[in-house]
């Protein structure tokens, strides 16, 4: 668990892992296109994301293919949030988009 | 350029053997696969399906690969619910990688282009069940 928090804990990682969540199976050169950094340094926030079990990859031929495993995730979920303060917290969260749509 | 296989990836403390006998047993699946028993002779060819409590099936499927203990593929479709029964069936890929006291266990499903709603509620679905069959590992 360290290590998912650890991968977490960098903005471009993040990124990442919403790029891959947007377009399942991406591949390394769809995925430095958004990105404003080196096809290398990408490929390192990759290779630590694997490691930490929150990308897995799939080989096609000769493309390799990212996915995101949300199984990590799950678990923290699972492990500190009840169903009963995941309610609250979505009608919190449901308040605050409803606050900002106003405001905009 | 869209993917649309659906990848879920879980570290479990067991062997392979272990890991597979949880997948193919009916015992074991009715511990952490929503109360449903699998039933196959697993033979390539063969059918499978996962039974409900009334005996009802939840999902139908075929057997495409079986290779002890690493590697199943299965067809897959739900019949619970009418709509996603009249969907085409999409395949799924179980794959266990031995790390030498623990398994790697990776959940694919893919050929879900034609399976929307079958897409939509495996989304999530899968993330549980393979908590669930870990914590009953772990546990026994």
């Amino acid at each position: 668990m360290d290590e998912v928090f650890r991968a977490l804990a960098d903005p471009t990682r993040r990124r990442l892992l919403d790029l891959l969540h947007a377009d399942p199976g991406a591949t390394l050169q769809e995925l430095c296109e958004p990105l404003d950094i080196s096809r290398q340094a990408v490929s390192k926030h990759l290779a630590l994301l694997e490691a930490a079990g929150l990308v897995v990859c799939r080989w096609a031929g000769r493309e390799k293919h990212h996915h995101l495993n949300p199984v990590p995730l799950v678990e923290i979920h699972e492990r500190w949030i009840s169903k009963h303060t995941d309610a609250k917290a979505r009608r919190l969260l449901e308040l605050r988009r409803v606050l900002e749509e106003k405001e905009s | 350029m869209s993917h649309p296989a659906q990848v879920y990836a879980i570290e479990i403390k067991a062997t392979p053997e272990k890991v597979w006998e949880a997948i193919t047993s009916p015992d074991w699946t009715r511990r952490y696969f929503h109360d449903t028993a699998v039933r196959s002779d697993w033979r390539k060819g063969s059918r499978i399906v996962y039974e409900l409590p009334d005996g009802s099936l939840a999902t139908d499927g075929e057997v495409v690969d079986v290779e002890w203990p690493r590697r199943l593929v299965t067809t897959w479709q739900f019949m619970y619910d009418p709509e996603m029964a009249r969907e085409t069936p999409s395949r799924v890929t179980w794959e266990i990688e031995d790390l030498g006291g623990a398994c790697r266990l990776t959940v694919t499903h893919d050929r879900l282009e034609a399976a929307p709603k079958t897409e939509a509620v495996v989304k999530g679905g899968w993330s549980a069940i393979l908590g669930g069959l870990r914590r009953e590992l772990e546990a026994a």
